[in-house]
């Protein structure tokens, strides 16, 4: 088996379970994910958060069991894509106005360094740049 | 390029995640003790002009 295929089959994996987990964490605590939202300060009104909030952490739950599943491929992995982009979108903005706070991507089981704006906008891309290789590769539409 | 269903699959499939997980999402919410969408908003404070 060659690397690339071999990455082939793990990265959507890894992809899954990252995503996964991050929905799951955040569904543990909703208000809490709620709060972080907030302290993005991002220019949203009250309800969108609220409904970002609330439907955030089971598209990320869905799109990990998909990819884990390996079903609807290219759904979930251009949704997977569409979220990573979101999150380098916010968090990079929080990190370039230097907005000390949790980054909330792995709820309250993250803290610390790995909580900073400018590891989860790192973390971010590298989940895009997994999700765009993936889809590049895709042939089931 | 003709769109065929086929083609337009995964947009679809995209809508109806979309929709699946905003549908849970107000569906727990509600059920939650700590509500988040459906929860109590806080008044808004404005400023009162001075007389």
């Amino acid at each position: 088996m060659s690397l690339k295929r071999f990455l082939r089959a793990v990265v959507p994996c890894v992809l899954g379970l990252t995503v996964a987990w991050a929905g799951i964490a955040k569904l543990l605590d909703p208000k809490l994910f709620f709060l972080t939202l907030l302290e993005y300060r991002l220019p949203l009104p009250d309800p969108a958060l609220r409904v970002t909030a609330v439907t955030l952490p089971w598209l990320e739950l869905l799109c990990g069991v998909l990819l884990c599943a390996n079903r609807w491929r290219s759904a979930a992995l251009s949704m997977t894509a569409g979220l990573a982009s979101l999150f380098a979108v916010t968090t990079g903005q929080a990190w370039g106005r230097g907005l000390a706070l949790s980054c909330g991507c792995f709820g309250a089981y993250e803290t610390g360094f790995w909580a900073s704006p400018a590891v989860a906008f790192t973390r971010a891309l590298a989940l895009l740049a997994a999700a765009i290789w993936m889809l590049r590769g895709t042939d089931e539409m | 390029m003709k769109l065929t269903a086929r083609r337009l699959r995964p947009y679809w499939r995209i809508g109806i995640m979309l929709l699946v997980a905003l549908g849970l999402g107000l569906l727990c919410d509600a059920w939650r003790d700590e509500r988040v969408f459906f929860g109590r908003r806080l008044p808004v404070v404005r400023s009162v002009p001075a007389p």
